[in-house]
């Protein structure tokens, strides 16, 4: 009985270190090839580092003003369709040049890139900021900013959606004015609209929703990036991971809906 | 002697059993998708891999990945995304409810390895029965896609599938497929309508 004991530990002690055997000869590989990384869990790592956690209470809650949206639908109004996003993980990892810094150097030779929003909401009184993912909806009258950091340099414009809830209409830019946008450096925090004391509000007339598009600047047309977005949510907020194709710029976007 | 034998032999069960466990068709679909093998050797036959999600897409625009044996609804959109091991023609064709095959594919594209592509939003509309969208990685031929896609499903609808292998895992968000056959692979979605 006790030789067969012996024994079944030696079986145990061979298969042991055969599995370390092959497991190490598949670490060995892995390493040399491209030292990938499951993508949302190092971009979290980018998050803590970079973006403001912290709501902050407004200055002057006396002097809060709000930006006034489009009324007037254009008579040309282009069809809108969302442009793809997938609320869930990727299934390909984080691989290029790089992973290991990617907590602090997210760098452009990395596959994906990303971008954290949030919500800044305040409170009727307006001396009160709370934070909250994109996934929330807004309730008419809650005056809202948005906060964007990227993983690139970006520009950044929000425009106005109306109409039919799967093939609506893209009214026109509300901000910055139309022509213009707001430039971003990688990693850097900013807060829509720009000026501390401004806000959006929204009302449920003509069913009308906000799209925040945060682009590099040379994505336009083709030299987009033709690859979904994926998006996870926390209690205060939202991060994105886009595949970005060689030759090609990340492009997200977002919609703020009103609450029903 | 005979104990020690049983010893080896109980030790290369644990390796297998180990193994494979760790090599479930979704982690070797993940890392054919991911890390392609760059050449086959001569002579070998390519065996292809494929991931597919059924995009169900929400009023808020946010797309929510479904496997392809999940059952839908007449009038849910969605989009379907697909990874896979090669560059490939993809297409999309369509059985209706009556049993009849659209002789030309309703959607076609092309996937790149290490990269994923989307089909545009689809809409079935349809008073009764199921409608089936078949998910198609074409194999490398210039003609007789149709065929093939015809022959591949009246194989398994005649359970006489003998010369197709296939191994499928579906999660809750994806469905993974690794061809042990050759070229080629299919899956299929269906759209139930009330």
């Amino acid at each position: 009985m006790q030789t067969r004991t012996c024994n079944w530990r030696y079986a145990l002690l061979m298969a042991a270190s055969l599995m370390a055997l092959g497991n190490s000869a598949t670490a060995e590989e892995k390493s040399i090839a491209v030292e990938p990384a499951p993508a949302f869990p190092a971009f979290g790592q980018w998050v803590s580092t970079f973006v403001l956690a912290s709501p902050e209470a407004p200055t002057t809650p006396a002097a809060i003003e709000t930006i006034s949206l489009l009324r007037v639908v254009p008579a040309q109004a282009a069809s809108y369709e969302p442009a793809p996003m997938i609320v869930g993980m990727p299934e390909l990892p984080l691989v290029g040049d790089g992973v290991a810094q990617a907590a602090r150097n997210w760098g452009t030779n990395l596959n994906y890139q990303g971008m954290h929003m949030k919500l800044l909401v305040l409170n009727a009184k307006g001396d009160k900021r709370e934070l909250r993912p994109m996934s929330a909806p807004v309730r008419p009258g809650e005056r809202f900013k948005i906060r964007i950091a990227s993983t690139f340099s970006a520009v950044a414009a929000v425009d106005q959606v109306i109409g039919d809830t799967w093939y609506g209409q893209r009214a026109g830019q509300v901000y910055p004015s139309a022509g213009m946008s707001v430039q971003m450096n990688a990693g850097e925090t900013v807060e829509l609209p720009l000026k501390g004391n401004e806000y959006f509000v929204m009302d449920r007339s003509m069913n009308q929703r906000l799209l925040v598009t945060v682009r590099h600047a040379k994505a336009v047309d083709d030299a987009r990036s033709n690859q979904p977005s994926y998006r996870q949510d926390s209690k205060t907020g939202s991060s994105y991971l886009q595949l970005v194709p060689r030759g090609s710029f990340p492009a997200l976007e977002q919609l703020v809906f009103p609450a029903r | 002697m005979r104990i020690q034998y049983k010893a080896a032999i109980t030790a290369l069960a644990l390796v297998a059993a180990g193994f494979a466990h760790s090599a479930s068709t979704k982690d070797i679909v993940l890392d054919r998708v991911t890390m392609p093998i760059a050449a086959a050797a001569p002579g070998t036959v390519a065996n292809d891999a494929m991931a597919v999600s059924v995009l169900l897409e929400s009023p808020d625009g946010t797309l929510s990945p479904r496997s392809t044996n999940t059952l839908f609804h007449t009038g849910d959109r969605f989009r379907v995304k697909l990874l896979s091991s090669r560059d490939a023609k993809v297409s999309l064709y369509n059985t209706n409810p009556r049993g009849e095959l659209s002789q030309a594919p309703i959607w076609e594209g092309t996937v790149k390895v290490g990269l994923e592509t989307i089909t545009p939003r689809l809409k079935l509309e349809g008073d009764s029965g199921v409608d089936l969208l078949h998910v198609v990685l074409e194999p490398t031929r210039e003609t007789g896609v149709f065929s093939w896609v015809s022959g591949w499903l009246g194989a398994f609808k005649e359970g006489s599938n003998k010369d197709i292998r296939l191994d499928v895992q579906n999660t809750a968000s994806t469905t993974y497929l690794l061809s042990t056959s050759g070229e080629g692979l299919i899956t299929t979605i269906r759209i139930a309508h009330r």
